[in-house]
Order: structure tokens, then sequence, then C-alpha cells
């Protein structure tokens, strides 16, 4: 006898089994036909496997199915089969088991009992969730989390804990600063704090810049700037040295409102750039500074005789024959292809200007720059020249001259001599030089009261003239820069020129020839700073820095 | 007003308001010329940041404003409408107010989640301009669990022809039927759903015994309808899909970009 068995798990838990009985020796499954037990499943024929008992043996064959029967996995035709084989038919499974001559086909059927209609709910719903985008990505909630956690960690919890990240930079660190970028506290001392002029001048104390800065507080007591104002940083390398006239515009356009007392005129841009001013001491005594458009009083008051027009002939008498000279010959660049170096008689002077007194001395001649010097240089020379007509002299000499060491004091024993002569012949020689001839030919003499003068020193004296090397202290120019341009393309009229008062400066109007404030083709964009240094910074000096290893172990600090 | 959507709302009323002040901002920025350059950091600039700030937590608030049902603190419609508008607008805003330098930080990382949320959001809006009108239910069509319910019916009803048929028919069914599998491939690309090939399925009907042929004509009918419906079903699922996948960029893109929006601030003044 064959019995069906279908077996399920309750709700509760316990098993619950439902068996139908079938006699006779043969069994067939299947979907129909003349199957006994109804499977209703496109894996299964409709006459699938037929079961049979024979002489006590129990076999299972296949009918020709669609799909096999397998037995304990092993598809089969026809095989005896055993209690506990698990036989599979179509896709559904059954377990033999036989006792007391019933075969039992035990089908364990999976889910509730009584619920096709809710399998079929079910199904509907997972198809739903299976049509649903969300049912294939992560929630958007974990989404945002893992975002917004892992953007806080990278960029908010990391460089405050290290203090030391390029993602809180707002740009491009300036080439200079690049060595400690990543250091961000290097620069930014206290949070929620503007960089403070102290982070700047742990570096930069040992240049010409915090001198300057004194400078400039000297020049601006009433206002207060943070480097960090003008030199802004974290914008590469273009900001953190800003040309941009601006700066200087902005309180320099109105001066007056910021230093009521302030003695510079306003500028608002080049093209509105005053006239180049000189300086010039009034009636007082009193420095002051005056436009060169002043013609009546802007003279170049050098206490020296120089008529360019006479210099710049042709074929004037040298030394060694004619010559003619030029600009160069007494103005030369100096070393740093910016100014000139200053005028001196022995390098550009002295070949024509000769300082001889005598003709019967010839190769005689009074030494430079030493009034003083020029007398006993005469005292000397006469000295000789008696010494050689009249024989052996006694020259009693001053007691002021110095003697070589380990004779002072003590007197030379030579031939006597009448000195009048030889003191008259200096004097008048004296007087022609500085009144007359050589010194006087250049410089401006005064005599000496009476009361100043004695027999040993010198009755004249030179107004030292200190010619100026740099007339407008407060810009740069470069001579070197300006080099294709002739001299006289700028210093007009020099050619004509007899008077040492001529002033031969070139006026604003011969820069504004090149150069223009605003871009302008074919001119030279022209920003305060391209003449005026903001910090002043070329008149300290080098000595003062520091070495590069002190500045490098601020750095690692 | 007929035919007004979110995007054209009242005459495009938040267009011309964004428009207006994007070019306002505009000219500010061409004709001011900050010392040091056009950055995040001249008065122009921090105005530039907090419109911008201001602007993108009106937009998040667009998430609080949508879920407050109850509220009657503008149309829905209408903060949509804003929030599309004004949201295109912060993409032209955002680089005024950096001056149009960018580079691998976090204001950077900022600016780029905002593009990311800002053009998902505007593929969001076009799907929704485009699309939400073909859903066959918000048209008085069948709602998808009622569809799949009728497959099911379906499918019930082919398995009784089935049922005693012989294995001829049943190879026949089973060369023709498919069963609906949802499957992201299915959602991504509709087209994947098949019909039936009536022509091929004639030939094979004539095989069959003849007292299933009629049987076996019914089954590919069940069938067409079948695949019609779920055709339905997957189109509409794809377009759904379309009118949802694009939040999940930009959600998570606009929650990321409010910290690196916090981060951003607060570096800048805490390094001042």
């Amino acid at each position: 006898m064959f019995r069906h068995v279908q077996e399920r798990i309750s709700r509760n838990g316990s098993m619950e089994q439902l068996y139908t009985d079938f006699s006779g020796p043969e069994l067939v499954v299947g979907r129909g036909g003349r199957s006994s037990i109804i499977l209703s499943s496109r894996e299964v024929s409709l006459e699938h496997a037929s079961f049979k008992v024979e002489n006590g043996v129990l076999s299972v064959a296949d009918l020709d199915s669609l799909n096999g029967v397998r037995v304990n996995g092993a598809r089969v035709s026809r095989v005896v089969l055993s209690s506990g084989d698990r036989i599979q038919v179509g896709d559904v499974e059954f377990r033999v088991e036989s006792a007391d001559g019933v075969v039992s086909l035990v089908q364990r059927l999976g889910g509730e009992s009584g619920a096709s209609r809710g399998k079929s709910e079910v199904q509907v719903a997972e198809a739903i969730r299976g049509l649903r985008i969300d049912t294939y990505l992560p929630s958007m909630r974990a989404l945002s989390y893992t975002a917004l956690v892992i953007i806080v960690g990278l960029f908010f919890v990391r460089p405050m804990i290290t203090k030391h990240s390029l993602s809180w930079s707002s740009g491009p660190i300036s080439n200079s600063h690049k060595l400690f970028a990543a250091n961000c506290t290097q620069c930014h001392a206290l949070p929620f704090t503007h960089v403070r002029d102290a982070e700047c001048q742990s570096c930069h104390s040992m240049s010409e810049h915090t001198k300057d800065m004194v400078q400039l507080a000297s020049q601006h007591p009433d206002m207060t700037f943070r480097c960090g104002q003008c030199h802004m940083e974290h914008n590469g390398d273009g900001a953190l040295i800003s040309r941009d006239a601006r700066f200087c515009v902005e309180c320099h356009s109105s001066i007056g409102t910021f230093k009521s007392d302030s003695k510079v005129q306003n500028v608002a841009s080049f093209d509105e750039h005053p006239q180049f001013r000189i300086p010039i001491s009034d009636s007082s005594g009193q420095l002051g500074r005056v436009s060169i458009d002043d013609h009546a009083r802007a003279k170049d008051a050098t206490p020296i005789k120089l008529n360019h027009a006479v210099h710049l002939k042709r074929g004037l008498r040298g030394k060694n024959g004619p010559v003619t000279l030029d600009c160069n010959s007494c103005h030369e660049l100096d070393s740093d292809f910016r100014v000139l170096k200053p005028i001196r008689y022995e390098q550009h002077c002295a070949d024509c200007h000769t300082l001889g007194f005598d003709e019967r001395l010839p190769n005689a001649q009074v030494p430079h720059g030493d009034a003083e010097g020029v007398y006993a240089a005469l005292f000397t020379e006469y000295t000789k020249l008696f010494l050689l007509k009249t024989g052996p002299l006694t020259v009693q000499l001053p007691k002021e001259r110095r003697m070589p060491k380990g004779t002072g004091g003590a007197q030379v024993a030579s031939p006597a001599v009448d000195t009048s002569a030889v003191v008259a012949s200096a004097r008048e020689a004296e007087r022609q030089l500085f009144t007359k001839t050589a010194c006087f030919e250049c410089h401006n003499v005064t005599q000496k009261p009476v009361s100043e003068q004695s027999d040993s020193n010198a009755h004249y004296r030179v107004i030292p003239p200190h010619i100026p090397n740099v007339w407008y202290s407060s810009a740069r120019f470069s001579h070197g820069a300006h080099e294709p341009f002739s001299c006289e393309s700028c210093h007009e009229g020099t050619r004509k020129s007899t008077k040492t008062s001529d002033l031969l400066l070139p006026e604003i109007s011969n820069c504004r020839g090149c150069h223009v404030q605003h871009d302008k083709p074919g001119f030279v964009t022209s920003d305060c700073v391209l003449c005026h240094s903001y910090h002043a910074s070329e008149s300290v000096p080098r000595g003062d820095k520091k070495n590069i290893a002190d500045y490098l172990s601020r750095l690692t600090r | 007003m007929d035919g007004d959507t979110f995007i054209s709302y009242r005459r495009f009323r938040w267009l011309w308001i964004t428009l207006g002040a994007v070019l306002v901002c505009m000219a500010v920025y061409l004709i001011n010329e900050p010392i040091g350059g056009r950055n995040g950091g001249t008065v122009v600039g921090y105005t530039f940041g907090v419109l911008a700030t201001l602007g993108i937590v009106w937009l998040m608030a667009f998430g609080l404003r949508k879920r407050a049902y109850a509220s009657s603190f503008g149309t829905l419609e209408g903060w949509l409408a804003a929030h599309v508008w004004i949201g295109i607008g912060l993409l032209l805003l955002v680089p005024l107010h950096a001056g149009f330098s960018y580079g691998w930080n976090v204001h950077t990382l900022a600016y780029v989640l905002m593009v990311i949320t800002i053009v998902t959001g505007i593929w969001g809006a076009m799907n929704y301009a485009r699309l939400s009108s073909k859903i066959e239910s918000h048209r008085g069509g069948l709602k998808t669990d009622r569809i799949l319910e009728q497959i099911r019916a379906l499918d019930g009803e082919i398995e009784a022809l089935i049922a005693t048929k012989s294995d001829a028919f049943l190879r026949f069914v089973k060369r023709f039927d498919f069963s609906l599998e949802p499957s992201l491939r299915l959602l991504l690309q509709p087209r994947a759903v098949v019909g039936v090939d009536t022509k091929q399925a004639t030939d094979l009907i004539l095989s069959l015994p003849e007292v299933e042929r009629s049987d076996a004509l019914s089954v590919l009918g069940l069938i067409d309808q079948k695949s019609d419906l779920s055709k339905i079903v997957v189109r509409e699922s794809h377009i759904k899909m379309l009118l949802r996948v694009w939040l999940f960029v930009h959600v998570p893109a606009s929650v990321a970009l409010c910290g690196a929006v916090a981060i951003h601030i607060f570096s800048v003044f805490f390094m001042w």
C-alpha cells in the first residue's frame, strides 16, 4: 500500500501531516492522466514516475518524463529504493519511508497553511519591491551620513588635529612662503585672528623690512597698518607684493585729510603727478622744496663754476693736445647701473685743470681739496726754489708743521736763510691761486677774516661744492635702464648752458613721453612703485642681515 | 494658471527674479576692482558669500517645507519653482564669490558638491517635466499592484489550462510563457520584456494534439495579455526610477555640501 504524506510545520511550530492512502502495487505520479498523486507543476510531466512493489522490493521508474527522476541527486531511469531515499520528481521532492508493508512518500510543503491567496500577495509585494530603484541602492540617509562623515573627517577633524593641511588653503601660496606652506600655524598663530605682524616679523626682522616699517610708522604715526593688509597671501605670487597704485593714492590723493601738516603734494595717478621738486634752502636757511617749473627759484645752487657749453666745445686744450668731451667723460654710470659716479677732481678735472702756480716751477702743483695744504706746499716749493738760487739755506720750519716720527720738537740744523722772500712769494702765489687762477676758476672762495689769519696757515677758504649726485631722494631713477636714449634727449639745453645755476633736470613731461599710469599700447605702464619705494628698503645697510641658518632655525622650530 | 508647471510657475516668476539677481551680481562683480584682485575675501566677495550661503540654507529648507503638509507658507509649487531657479542661479553666484578661482581644497570641494547637487537637480527636474505625465496610473490607469495582481491571475488561468494537458502542451507553454522577474537590469532597460512571436507559435500549435489546440490558443492569448501588462508595469517602473534615482545623488551631495560649506566658512575665519 502507498501512502502520500504531505507535512508542513504549522504557525505554532508543530508538525502537521495530511495523508492519502492508495491501494495496489503501483503508483503513478504526474500532473494528470493515470496519475494518482497529482502535482501541479510545470516541471512535472503528465505521467512522470511510477513507484512499484514487486516481491516486496520497492522501485521507481521514469515514465519518459520531460525533466526526469532523481534519486539522492542522481538521475535514474529505474532503480530499487530503500527507506530514507530522496526522490525528486520534477521540482517536487519525496522521502521514502517503508514500514509494515506501507510505503510512505513524504512530501514537505513550505509556507503557511491555506495560504494560496497570501502567497500571491507576498509575490506581488516582492515584485513591487523589485521594481523600485531603492531596493538596489543604499538608503539616501545612509549615503548622506556617510558622505557627511567622510567630509567632516577629512576636511575638519584631520586639519584640526594635524594643523598641517593644505585643504583649508584658500588659494595658491606665494613662492617665497611655499617652504612652510603646509604649516598653517607658522603664520596663523591664533585662531579667528588676522595674521599678526609678529608672525611676519619672526622671519622678516632679520631683513630691511622691519627697519622700513619703523620708518613707515614715523612717516604715518597716526595710522595702524597690518603687514597682511597690503601683503595678501594665498593669491599666488601676484598679490603678495602688489603694485596696485591704490595702496598709495587712497591716502595720497588727498593727503591733507590724513595728515594735516603733510608737506607732500597730492597725487592721484602718474598722469596727475605734480612737477618734480628740488630741495632748496631759502633766505632764512630753511630747507624746502620748489617745483622745477619755478624758474626763478629752482636754481642749481651748487657752489662751483661750471660752464657746460664750454666743456662740450670741440678741440679743447688738453694735457696731450686737443680733446673733445662728451657727457660720459665726466658723468660715468656707477656699478649699480642706476646712479652716476660722483664727480672727482682727480678723475674728471685734473687732466685739463692743472694746479700749477709758477712758470719757474713747471712740475710743481698744489694739492687739491686742502686749502691749508696749498699754502704749505707753496712754502715748501718756494723754499726749495730759493735754496737752489742762493746756495744752502736754513729754513726755520713753522712750529705747527708735523715732524717725522722721533724728531718731534727738535730743530733741524740747517743753513740760515732769509725766509721773508719765501713767505712773500708763497703768499702771492696763494693769492693768485685763490682769487684769479686755478682754485678760483672753479670754486667759490672766501678770504679768512684777519683775526683767523696767521703766519703759518692759509688765508683763504674754499666753499665745499657738494655736487649733488641724486636730485630726487625719494624716487628711484635708473640711468642704466634709460641707456638707449641720449643724455641730451632728457637733459635738454646742456650744450647752451653757461652757468652752474642752470637746472638741467628733465621735467615730468619728458617722462610722460614714454610713461603712463594705465595700460596703453606703446607706453610703459607706470605705477607708484616703479619710481617710489614703499618701505625705502635700499637705504638699509646689507650688513644687518642675519645668516640663513638663523632664518631656517626659526622655520623649523 | 492652466498649463503652469513648477518650472513655469506664475510666468517664470522665479526665473526672472533669479536672472535679475544674477545680472546685478555680475554687474557689481565687473564694476568692482578690489586691491589684490577679485576674491572671496573682499567686501563684494563676502557679500556674495553671505548671499550664496543664504541661498543654500533656503534651498535646504525646501526639504523641510515639502514635508510640512500643513504649512501654508507659500504654495509647494512656488517653493519648488524657486528651488529650481535659485539653485541654477547659485551655479554662477558662487564663482563670482570666489573670483573664479579654484584649487584642490575644501572650498572648491564645496563648489563641486554644489555643482553635483544642482546638476542632478536639473536632471531630476527635467525628468519630472518630461516624464511625470507619462505615468499611466496618474492618468487614471491601474496602479502597479493591481496590474501585478492581474498578472498573477493570468498565471493562475494558464496553470489551470496546463493541468491535465500533454507534455507536448506543457513544452509549448514553457516555450512561450515568461514570468516577470523584477531586476535592476529590467529597471534600467525596460525594453527587455519580450512579447510572443505569434508566427512561431502558430507553427507549433499544429504539432499539438487536435483537442489541445484551442486551449493552446487561449494560453497564447493569456501570455499576450501578460506581456502587455508587464510592459506597462516595467515602463512605469522605469519612469518612476528616473524620477527618483537622481535623488540618491542629489540628497547625499546636498548634505555633504552643507558640511563642506560649514567647514569652508569655519576655516576661512579660523585662519583669518
